[in-house]
């Protein structure tokens, strides 16, 4: 990296860490440092969720997604707005009238403590790790492409986010989420603008969307109702909506985020500037992705884009990985060739007959390609063994970032990159330290302190989860299998948690060992559905929510007739 | 705890953001449109 590139990076990170400490003004109060003492502005609010949202392998992986896969991953946030429009005629006005510092709160008031205890101690302990995977899954990625060392990565992203939220708090939190989320945006709009300045003459924007569309990288919707399959409008819509409704309704890192609103109409405008802008945005990143791939077809590429993975493979099983290399680059020369006939029969307005024949050989062409390529990651995976876990797609963005961006620009989009990492880690680090010590320190440890003694300790519990997250990621970065169960280990319980709010929010004869049952039995549900059948994660968060409701129901209706 | 009429919240009186949640929803709907119109021209 040029030694510009570097000066932008290390002045962002300076920056970013003098910004959040000078704007930890109104955090010597308890209600300021968690709170922001609920007076900020619901832009800033709305921002703040959607950084909180996007995390670095949010952006990383969305493009990888976008080159791999095309754009259908877009349909796992048609559920979004609508949760959105749920959340704030149901939560937001019960949360922020019921003045409470954390969403478990509520359940101690409306149930009893058990309940609050156990839906905050999952929430610690989900949040805790999956804070660790944020922090490693770019960590790793960009000390395999930069070559930087891994540790010293973990620790460039973990220790200035840790520093300003401990010191400034949520203020800091939520005004560096708004610079964050300004550069991501501005390094994605520089990759793109490189991106369609880097594509060939004779292939314009249109013809390059037809290129890619013609092997359905642009296949947004499948209304397939399958519900084996990954990401499907139903998927979308219903497990999806189940989904944002646990996350942004339950899951204390976003509520958080709107609790600091000045009003309950604040708090609603803030959730509904996600609903208008999400969607657009991630169709946007990975329309990013699907670029690259053409961008990519044009250019002399890797047949893998982890160059780990590429030296495993080279060194294991070395014939028969050149023998693929040699392969990909003659499939590789052919795809280029068929890509520019097909844009230029596009361009030159050729007979339809002829068009066709030419979309025909790209198709063959990039399946070609698409094959070997997916042979080698076979070869390599079967030479790791049960050693890593293997996903290319993630190395695509920061190649393309490092090799063909200016001097200057990569800086940018490797602070983008930090940036959506160090945001979401700050937001997580700040709702950890809030349950811990509003849900178990205050609530049993010490009922009654000064702001002084409880701002204290909450500054000493961000330090903790932050050393607890770097530990995770230090580890976490060596098991790659690892972070696939931390994210699968979230979806055990979302739906199961939106259950207990459902009961506690839409049915008063919920009682509150009800909930409780309900609870255990809906992620001993999800337990089941999950290792007895393919059904795909979405809807879990489908099966968690129901079978607490049903549950609890049936527990409450019976233990009121026996009280 | 049971739960009691206290803890809940008086009905939302002065905030009318129904236009902004029916706005939500129609730009949904645009964005679906849009969406699938894409994947049909560049198919």
């Amino acid at each position: 990296m040029h030694w510009i590139d570097w000066t932008i990076v290390a002045a962002y990170i300076i920056w970013i860490v003098w910004d959040g400490i000078r704007l930890s003004r109104g955090t010597d109060r308890i209600e300021g440092y968690f709170l922001a003492s609920r007076t900020l502005p619901w832009w800033a609010v709305g921002l703040s969720v959607m950084a909180t949202q996007m995390s670095a392998i949010t952006l990383v992986g969305t493009t990888g997604q976008g080159f791999a896969d095309g754009i259908r991953f877009v349909q796992f946030y048609f559920g979004l707005p609508l949760a959105m429009v749920i959340l704030s005629l149901t939560v937001v006005p019960f949360f922020h009238r019921a003045k409470v510092y954390t969403a478990y709160e509520f359940l101690e008031r409306r149930f009893d403590p058990k309940t609050r205890s156990l839906t905050s101690l999952l929430f610690l302990l989900s949040r805790g790790m999956s804070c660790g995977v944020i922090i490693a899954a770019p960590a790793v990625i960009l000390s395999v492409i930069l070559g930087w060392n891994l540790t010293l990565t973990v620790l460039a992203i973990g220790v200035p986010t840790v520093f300003y939220t401990m010191k400034g708090g949520v203020q800091a939190v939520t005004w560096t989420d708004v610079k964050q989320m300004v550069i991501i945006v501005c390094g994605l709009f520089a990759a793109v603008a490189v991106l369609i300045y880097g594509l060939p003459d004779e292939v314009g924007l249109g013809s390059a969307m037809h290129v890619a569309g013609s092997v359905g990288k642009l296949q947004a919707l499948d209304f397939r109702f399958d519900l084996t399959e990954q990401y499907t409008f139903w998927s979308g819509m219903i497990g999806g909506l189940f989904l944002m409704l646990s996350y942004f309704g339950c899951d204390q890192s976003q509520v958080q985020r709107y609790l600091t609103a000045k009003s309950i109409d604040q708090a609603r405008h803030s959730l509904l500037m996600s609903a208008y802008w999400k969607i657009p945005l991630q169709a946007g990143i990975l329309l990013t992705g699907v670029l690259v791939f053409v961008f990519f077809l044009f250019r002399p590429v890797p047949m893998l884009f982890n160059p780990v993975d590429a030296e495993t493979g080279a060194t294991a099983r070395s014939a028969e990985y050149q023998a693929l290399e040699q392969e990909f680059d003659l499939a590789e020369a052919a795809r280029a060739d068929a890509a520019l006939a097909m844009a230029r029969s596009r361009a030159a307005g050729t007979p339809d007959a002829t068009r066709q024949a030419a979309r025909e050989a790209f198709v063959t062409s990039a399946a070609a390609v698409a094959d070997v390529r997916a042979r080698a990651g076979a070869l390599v995976q079967e030479a790791k063994g049960s050693d890593g876990s293997y996903n290319d797609a993630n190395y695509v963005f920061p190649t393309f970032v490092t090799e063909y961006m200016p001097v200057g620009l990569v800086g940018l989009l490797i602070a983008a990159i930090f940036a959506a990492a160090m945001s979401s880690i700050a937001a997580e680090l700040n709702s950890l330290s809030t349950a811990t010590v509003i849900d178990f320190y205050r609530r049993y440890a010490k009922p009654e302190a000064s702001d002084a003694h409880y701002l204290f300790v909450s500054k000493l519990a961000t330090a903790f989860w932050g050393a607890f997250a770097c530990l995770v990621a230090m580890f976490a970065a060596g098991l790659g299998p690892l972070i696939e169960v931390v994210n699968r280990f979230g979806s055990f319980f979302y739906g199961s948690i939106l259950g207990v709010f459902i009961l506690a929010l839409g049915f008063r004869s919920a009682t509150g060992t009800g909930a409780f049952v309900g609870l255990i039995g809906g992620m001993a549900a999800v337990g089941l559905a999950s290792t007895l059948t393919d059904v795909a994660f979405l809807w879990l968060n489908v099966v968690g929510a129901v079978a607490v409701t049903v549950i609890g129901l049936a527990v409450s209706a019976v233990t009121r007739t026996r009280t | 705890m049971a739960s009691t009429d206290a803890d809940a919240p008086a009905p939302d009186a002065g905030s009318n953001l129904a236009p902004a949640y029916v706005r939500v929803l129609v730009v949904e709907v645009i964005v679906l449109l849009a969406l699938y119109w894409f994947s049909r021209h560049f198919a």
